[in-house]
């Protein structure tokens, strides 16, 4: 459901390259064939590797003009409490300036809430985030975005095009950022271990990972009508408001294939990152937003 | 690696009660921050090390690690964050920001309450090291472990006291479950072998008596221990009392049914 946000920021980081078989998790449930190419899926679908990149690319693009309008009708507006609590629970600026990167992160929504949280909260100033996207058009609508603001033409905001999943290293050298964010972005990568492993590499010793992206829902009722929801309302909406239900549709199963919040966490654990404990709550290693419809995952890199 | 062994030492914040952690502890077992890199030379020596993974460890460890520092810092996020600079192998120029703090601890006070929790599971532990396996000693013990960080317990008590939902404004089922705990394990300890209500009886009545040591213990520390010895003598007399009662209630009941009989009614 609120598929767009998550939608479009996923795309931008689809990721190409070097692809880790490890069919226990759904996300990265490529296979290799003796005879045949790898797979990996895309929504309900199984597709060759090689090709969901384009195909995650033309779901953004189609969704990308009413992107906005989609969001907030889908998710009745919630998506900006999780933002907000997702930011809050970040906290930048309460113990000085930070370094920060946004990965998937074009528009620069996130990007901006942290920006304001730092300076409004604690008078922050000088905290920077590097916004990196793999899709140049929601970069440009990124920088358009803020534009308006007072961040623009100053040192606190950069927008870079980069692969989530092989971040170059001369633009973002290892151990340079406090803090790297991604929301609803991880979800769309080829090879979700090859993000959290870049994510790990720039980080410095200290330095925390945070994804917000959507995940499964704890309670049998109330997800068989979040099941309802999503597969009879999402297209809907989708063919009523864009034109376009198969984006929709395949956001809403892209959804269902991501890992459960438990199987997310041990991957941010294989990746090399501390979590909380493996539970859900204060003190654990993610924080269910409304039931689990959306996650909080945290990671530091000791 | 073994993902249920660490599970479980990740996953509870009372880790120090699992079969891992005894081992854990066994070769962690961390008072001062000198001592820290030692001790866990010795653990990376052990074959624990190569069946508990690293990172996951880690939480783990920084909790142990901040558990000497509360003595400076109290249960702070203050003392969390600087326990990342006694972490061995990967030292640490800085203290662990906020936000590290939260995502391994939890926002806010819920971090100072995951370190208390900490604080207690390895001060109950560490009643087994009393010098002989007698109440008296054994609360004594326990008692001692408190000393060094007399001046911040009230504040940590009335953390522990305060839901981190503020509804109820105060919720004492910590408190009364943290004496619990600690009497349950004192009777472990000495080997009480009680069964049926003089079981409850013995826990009930060894909890009264180190509780309120305990809140004797914060207005007078020098006298907390005579006070301890005085108030374990007389809750005997109330022991003895409970198990007379349970007797004396069987026998009315068995009168009762006795007279409910011969009066024909059924």
């Amino acid at each position: 459901m609120l598929s767009s946000t998550l939608a479009r920021r996923t795309c931008r980081s689809f990721c190409s390259a070097r692809f880790h078989l490890r069919s226990s998790h759904n996300q990265t449930s490529s296979q290799q064939n003796a005879e045949g190419p790898k797979t990996t899926h895309f929504g309900f679908q199984t597709v060759p590797e090689e090709s969901k990149e384009s195909l995650v690319r033309n779901v953004f693009d189609s969704v990308a003009s009413s992107y906005d309008l989609m969001n907030d009708a889908m998710s009745l507006g919630v998506h900006r409490l999780w933002k907000d609590e997702y930011v809050s629970l970040l906290n930048p600026g309460s113990k000085g300036p930070m370094k920060c990167i946004d990965v998937a992160g074009g528009t620069g929504d996130i990007a901006l809430r942290l920006l304001d949280f730092a300076r409004e909260r604690y008078a922050d100033r000088e905290t920077t985030i590097d916004v990196v996207d793999i899709n140049t058009e929601m970069l440009k609508a990124g920088y358009t975005r803020f534009k308006k603001t007072m961040y623009h033409n100053t040192p606190q905001i950069a927008f870079r095009e980069g692969n989530a999943q092989a971040l170059p290293e001369e633009q973002f050298p290892s151990n340079t950022y406090d803090l790297y964010t991604i929301a609803f972005g991880i979800r769309n990568c080829t090879s979700v271990p090859d993000v959290l492993k870049e994510a790990y590499r720039v980080l410095k010793p200290g330095g925390t990972f945070a994804c917000l992206e959507f995940s499964k829902v704890n309670n049998p009722l109330f997800g068989a009508v979040y099941d309802q929801y999503s597969f009879s309302v999402i297209p809907l909406l989708g063919t009523i408001l864009a034109g376009d239900r198969a984006s929709y549709q395949y956001l809403v199963e892209s959804i269902r294939k991501f890992p459960p919040q438990p199987e997310f966490a041990q991957m941010i654990v294989d990746a090399g990152f501390t979590t909380g404990g493996m539970f859900e709550g204060k003190g654990g290693a993610w924080r269910d937003q409304w039931n689990g419809i959306a996650s909080i995952h945290m990671g530091v890199k000791l | 690696m073994d993902g249920s062994a660490y599970g479980d030492i990740v996953a509870q914040p009372n880790w120090t009660r699992s079969t891992h952690d005894s081992k854990w502890a066994g070769y962690l077992k961390s008072s001062a921050p000198d001592n820290t890199s030692r001790r866990l030379a010795v653990y990376r020596g052990s074959p624990l090390y190569s069946r508990l993974d690293h990172h996951t460890m880690s939480r783990a460890q920084l909790l142990k690690l901040a558990l000497p520092l509360v003595k400076t810092h109290g249960f702070t996020r203050e003392a969390l964050s600087r326990s990342v600079l006694y972490l061995p192998g990967t030292p640490h120029a800085e203290p662990l920001s906020e936000t590290a703090i939260s995502a391994l601890f939890g926002d806010g006070d819920n971090a100072r309450r995951t370190l208390l929790d900490a604080w207690l599971d390895d001060a109950r532990t560490d009643m087994k090291s009393a010098p002989s396996p007698i109440m008296k000693d054994v609360l004594a013990s326990r008692l001692r472990r408190n000393e060094p960080i007399l001046r911040w317990l009230p504040e940590a008590f009335g953390l522990l006291i305060s839901p981190p939902s503020g509804v109820p404004p105060l919720d004492p089922s910590p408190a009364l479950k943290h004496v619990a705990s600690i009497a349950d394990e004192a009777c472990h300890i000495v080997g009480d072998t009680s069964l049926g209500l003089s079981w409850y009886a013995r826990r009930a009545s060894v909890a009264a008596v180190y509780g309120a040591a305990e809140l004797h213990q914060l207005a007078s520390p020098a006298t907390a221990y005579e006070f301890l010895e005085s108030l374990l003598s007389s809750s005997s007399n109330i022991e003895n009392t409970l198990v007379n009662t349970e007797a004396y209630a069987k026998y009315i009941g068995r009168s009762w049914a006795g007279i409910i009989k011969s009066s024909g009614v059924f």
